[in-house]
């Protein structure tokens, strides 16, 4: 009597291994699958292929995030950064790439410029009671993504408070507040001084911009134009067309590089902050790198 | 009707054939993919499905993949028809995807190969094609000749009569005459302007002859009236523009090359159909 009772359970109890194992070796083909399509840089075929393996949902959860998580990672690798991200955001919290997924996508999104969502997806990641390095790695890519941002006082925040031991972390802080700094000094220049410069001795207002190259070339150019106009003038007279051409000429020039070297400030600017922002990323990447490979 | 991906993990060379002749190709590719994944260790299957897969490419007029796809073939243990095949697709596919020196790199090892009739003419109007496109026309109608004349199964009357077709097509009038570079920097170094209105760009030659001729008249007329300044900036104007004149030409005589070898390759390409049609009938 108690055998047939438990005959049921035994049956379920069987056919549950089997579909399992059967389930396991299927994603295990098509995981192979994959890679074989990746390794003869088959991407596109990649992409499509994962995709489809992730909506016919005929796999469990652990193994939709390791495909999303392959599908993130090469695509990360092809700097298919969109992509990318789509896939890394979606593995859950559950999965062993939970974190990686997390740094990859903060990477990724860094990489493509799109800074805001880089900051909004992490600042809402709460790693209480995670690995100790996991926060500090948090910390570290905020600190970055606030100089990114140009939030100054948030990075003040975030680095009066960041402590770490990893020898990594720490190199890679001291080099954040070398940026920082760096950035503060930039945004000190004024336009305003720079137009006046040029005002009193052409091309010094670049030079004060930092284009001392372009400041010599513009004194030049504005001079030979003064020089043409006196000549013609002592010369020709007043209402002479060759002086009233070249007088023209010299104030348009003149005037020119007053309003080039107010704007040679923000420019110069822009060129040495994009630097920054530069060496800013490659300085968000070579911890996660260094943690996750 | 639409035949796609139902079963994904659908196997077989007939899932991916049926998926081909419904016009699937993406997937179509992927099967294909499969079947080369499921089969690495049969070389010479390997090699049959990425031809097939180089199908759905030029289906899909993604010609650009086709050459790195067919280096996956491993040469080494396939037969000679095989190889001579996937060295007339990687040609073809350099050559629809525009990228000619490469598709003559592809196609040459098949010219010296022997093999089958139909290949052999289709490489060698290919070949020709590819020379057209490499301004090589006089090597091109040599090849062409040269297969009439070996050619099995024509009569006398239509091999004379192809001769006379390759030699018109391929005569003075029709081969564009390109404008030289060198030609042209020498006209101009001359008389500014010239090398512009050689290489047609006649308006342009003109002002650029007013433009050197009116900064000279004013450098000199400044030099007479001891106007020493702006007898430099004349002086500086005209050095300006001749030179500008001369570097100009690189760019006129590459745009004048390219739509006087586009018409006249557009011309060849239809012939060279035809001469493929007779040939094709024999």
């Amino acid at each position: 009597m108690r055998v047939k009772n438990i005959l049921p359970f035994l049956f379920l109890l069987i056919f549950n291994i089997c579909f399992a194992q059967t389930n396991e070796s299927t994603f295990n083909h098509e995981l192979d699958f994959l890679f074989h399509l990746e390794e003869n840089a088959q991407l596109e075929d990649f992409n499509y292929y994962g995709s489809k393996l992730i909506s016919e949902q005929n796999f469990n959860p652990d193994q939709i995030d390791s495909l999303n998580y392959i599908l993130g990672i090469v695509n990360y690798k092809f700097k298919n950064h969109t992509a990318a991200e789509i896939h890394l955001k979606s593995v859950s919290d559950n999965s062993i790439y939970y974190y990686k997924s997390v740094f990859y996508t903060v990477s990724s999104s860094v990489e493509s410029k799109n800074i805001e969502s880089a900051f909004n997806y992490l600042v809402q990641k709460d790693f209480t009671g995670s690995d100790e390095l996991i926060v500090q790695l948090q910390k570290h890519e905020l600190a970055g993504i606030a100089l990114l941002r140009k939030d100054f006082a948030l990075f003040d925040s975030l680095s009066t408070s960041f402590e770490t031991k990893n020898e990594i972390l720490k190199e890679e802080h001291n080099l954040q507040i070398k940026y920082y700094n760096d950035l503060k000094k930039l945004k000190r220049k004024s336009p305003l001084i720079a137009g006046a410069l040029s005002a009193i001795i052409p091309g010094t207002g670049l030079c004060y911009s930092g284009n001392n190259g372009q400041g010599l070339a513009a004194f030049l150019r504005v001079a030979t134009l003064a020089g043409l106009s006196l000549e013609s003038y002592n010369r020709l007279g007043p209402k002479n067309a060759q002086f009233i051409a070249f007088a023209g000429l010299f104030s348009l020039f003149y005037v020119g590089n007053i309003w080039g070297s107010a704007l040679s400030v923000r420019i110069r600017y822009d060129e040495k902050s994009k630097e920054i922002e530069h060496n800013l990323s490659v300085g968000l990447k070579i911890p996660i790198d260094n943690f996750f490979q | 009707m639409i035949i796609s991906f139902n079963n994904i993990y659908a196997t077989g060379i007939e899932t991916a054939d049926s998926l081909f002749a419904a016009g699937n190709f993406v997937e179509a590719g992927i099967s294909y993919e499969k079947y080369i994944f499921e089969n690495s260790n049969n070389d010479s299957l390997v090699a049959n499905t990425l031809l097939k897969k180089v199908n759905c490419y030029k289906s899909l007029q993604r010609y650009d993949l086709i050459y790195p796809l067919l280096f996956r073939a491993n040469k080494l243990k396939l037969n000679d028809s095989l190889i001579a095949i996937i060295h007339f697709e990687k040609a073809l596919g350099c050559y629809l995807d525009h990228k000619f020196e490469l598709a003559k790199e592809s196609i040459l090892p098949l010219l010296n190969m022997n093999t089958e009739p139909e290949i052999d003419r289709a490489s060698v109007i290919l070949y020709s094609l590819i020379l057209n496109e490499l301004n090589k026309w006089e090597e091109s109608k040599i090849n062409l000749l040269n297969y009439i004349n070996r050619a099995p199964n024509i009569s006398n009357e239509i091999r004379d009569s192809l001769i006379n077709e390759i030699n018109t097509d391929y005569s003075k009038e029709n081969i564009p005459k390109l404008k030289n570079l060198k030609k042209a920097r020498l006209y101009s170094f001359i008389l500014p302007g010239a090398g512009q209105v050689y290489t047609g760009y006649a308006g342009r030659g003109l002002i650029t002859f007013s433009l050197i001729a009116g900064s000279l008249v004013f450098s000199y007329a400044n030099l007479i009236r001891e106007l020493y300044l702006a007898s430099a900036a004349g002086a500086y104007l005209v050095y300006t523009f001749y030179i500008g004149n001369i570097n100009q030409l690189h760019a006129q005589v590459a745009n004048t090359n390219k739509d006087k070898k586009f018409v006249a390759n557009s011309a060849l390409k239809r012939k060279l159909s035809l001469i493929n049609y007779t040939l094709s009938k024999q």
